[in-house]
């Protein structure tokens, strides 16, 4: 990688050669050092990955290269012990997805599209709750759910992460949906269609990129939290993936190989869900959002 | 006669109207409806709730005595507030050098030459974002376990023959914070790279060039021209780093749950110590209100500095 040729047209004079020789060898301590970053990245992820292959005594004898034979069903005692809660925080983070998408276009047609009394006041109040920090409402939350009989109940997360996650979303489809080209709705206005007719035969298929969006970072948010289902959760077999990573981690003193294997399985649905995020062009839209 | 007719029709007309209007109204209320109910309940409940019980002795249930400010005052004065103050700010430093450095290493992809090498840097130091960030704590608490034999740390410096050196670096008061701030070294993957690089992106060729033309070198320009141009993606990310700090708290409960002996303790963890570890809901409710009124000022000093959400909506209303 060091052998690339610079093409450099303001550099032509009779000491081209030399020059040639400084920044190739400038280039090369360019990528060492951006390669040395990338190891250093990587390290920790690679140990994991190792770990998670080798038997106790394996790991005790040869700490830093792979042993053999490789301990494959580190990953199914891992596997029997997390699947439950994998289901769980699948069903939560699913649930919480549908629900944010739902209400949230809904709201965000409205917002965009329908010119109504309060409009503007209206979307400040949702807008205001950006700046509310989420640490404020977790008493107040917590002693609802206690209310509604909600405790130790998967609907216990997936409504406030419903609620949660709305404000961020209606913020983005707004933008998005008013973006749309008003000409579309005047048509179906003319041809006497709804508001939902318009909103369910316009709107919602021309904003499925941004819809992707929202609802994978819903399902990333909700699915790497660890202190709501904390609060809410009390017997093992409700636990989300993280409660149970968590009390494997604390069941499993010295088993760090089936425990490794746990903490990969439980990578790979958010490397799924990043990886489609990756394909839907989130990329730049999603740091456009920020910006 | 005609007058009268023409008097008529301008009133079924603004009658019709009006009936539209009421109707839109009706409309947008049901497409509302759904997510201000939930609001309602999840949001704004909560956080009146909360703000109000700032001036009670509350459990939460059935005691529920009017104390004025003193929970404040008590607050003002709690010993354990003042070590998770300072603590904070040993964190706030460092976690702000931490999402602020991979902005040196988004220069150094940018000014790469190839194209091609500099996707692939770009998508590798991306990558570990896959893995669940409550994952990568507890493989770095595997990194820090004390036992010589199993603790990758320990293990490595072992190898060294740094054997005085291998401690429990969990539990050490004077390491901790410092152990802590170490995690997930060093510090690339994450949202604040994409921002940065994003940022270095949306500068036009044209300035680059004809810095190239001006025989700037790179520092030069990374100094003169990079970073008054991506400013705002910079103190976004400062600023987004700072409301996350003043929160943070899942982090440590997970990593030492404020140990040893508070050497880690943290405001957040605090409050959530007090309210449901301590049946304190009116002084955990205090000190949320006390993070939320300087996350509020922050934030302010956000809009005040970068686009805000508001400019964008002021768009949207023109169209």
């Amino acid at each position: 990688m060091t052998g690339q040729t610079v093409d450099r047209p303001f550099t032509s004079s009779p000491d081209a050669a030399p020059v040639e020789l400084g920044a190739r060898f400038k280039s090369a301590l360019h990528h060492a050092l951006l390669l040395f970053l990338l190891l250093l990245t990587f390290f920790p992820f690679f140990i994991a990955i190792l770990t998670s292959l080798k038997s106790f005594q394996q790991l005790l004898s040869n700490f830093w290269l792979p042993a053999f034979p490789l301990q494959l069903h580190n990953y199914v005692m891992a596997w029997n012990e997390i699947y439950r809660s994998i289901i769980n925080s699948s069903l939560v983070s699913l649930g919480a997805v549908a629900g944010v998408l739902l209400c949230a276009s809904l709201a965000s047609y409205a917002f965009a599209r329908i010119d109504f009394a309060w409009r503007d006041g209206a979307y400040y109040l949702v807008l205001s709750l950006l700046m509310i920090p989420g640490v404020l409402t977790l008493i107040g939350r917590y002693l609802l759910i206690v209310q509604f009989g909600l405790m130790n109940s998967l609907w216990g997360l997936i409504l406030p992460y419903i609620a949660g996650g709305l404000a961020f979303a209606v913020f983005l489809l707004t933008g998005f949906f008013s973006d749309l080209p008003e000409e579309l709705f005047e048509a179906a206005r003319m041809d006497g269609g709804t508001e939902l007719q318009m909103y369910r035969l316009i709107a919602l298929p021309l904003s499925r990129p941004i819809m992707a969006i929202v609802g994978l970072l819903t399902f990333l948010s909700t699915w790497g939290d660890y202190v709501w289902p904390l609060l809410v959760l009390r017997s093992p077999e409700k636990f989300t993936l993280m409660l149970g990573l968590a009390k494997f981690t604390g069941n499993s003193q010295v088993m760090f190989g089936p425990l490794m294997a746990g903490y990969v399985i439980a990578s790979v649905p958010t490397a799924i869900i990043i990886i489609l995020m990756m394909r839907t062009f989130a990329g730049a839209a999603l740091v456009g959002a920020f910006k | 006669m005609s007058v009268q007719t023409a008097d008529a029709g301008l009133d079924s007309k603004l009658w019709s109207g009006r009936r539209r209007a009421l109707r839109r109204n009706l409309t947008a209320f049901l497409f509302l409806l759904p997510t201000f109910l939930f609001l309602a309940i999840f949001m704004y409940q909560p956080t009146v709730n909360v703000i109000y019980h700032t001036l009670f002795r509350w459990d939460g249930f059935t005691v529920e005595r009017y104390v004025g400010f003193k929970n404040f005052i008590t607050m003002v004065n709690d010993p354990n507030m003042h070590i998770a103050s300072r603590n904070l700010g040993w964190f706030f430093l460092g976690w702000m050098l931490q999402r602020i450095s991979p902005f040196l290493v988004a220069e150094l992809v940018f000014n790469l030459k190839r194209e091609r090498s500099k996707y692939w840097y770009r998508t590798l130091f991306v990558l570990p974002m896959v893995v669940p960030f409550l994952v990568t704590i507890m493989i770095w608490k595997f990194i820090y376990n004390p036992l010589p034999t199993t603790g990758v740390l320990n293990r490595m410096l072992g190898s060294f023959g740094l054997e005085q050196w291998q401690t429990a670096w969990l539990s050490e008061p004077s390491l901790v914070i410092l152990a802590l701030l170490f995690v997930s070294f060093p510090w690339i993957s994450g949202w604040p790279f994409m921002i940065f690089y994003a940022g270095l992106q949306q500068i036009p060729s044209e300035v680059l060039d004809a810095s190239v033309m001006d025989g700037c070198n790179v520092w030069q320009r990374m100094v003169r021209i990079d970073i008054p141009l991506v400013v705002t993606s910079i103190q976004l990310v400062a600023i987004q780093t700072m409301i996350g700090i003043i929160q943070e708290f899942a982090f440590v409960l997970i990593m030492t749950a404020g140990g040893p002996a508070k050497a880690s303790l943290v405001p957040g963890l605090l409050l959530f110590m007090a309210a449901f570890r301590g049946d304190q809901m009116g002084y955990g409710a205090t000190i949320g209100v006390t993070m939320f009124i300087a996350i509020f000022i922050l934030t302010l000093l956000s809009f005040r500095y970068t686009t805000s959400p508001f400019a964008r909506t002021r768009r949207t209303r023109e169209t």
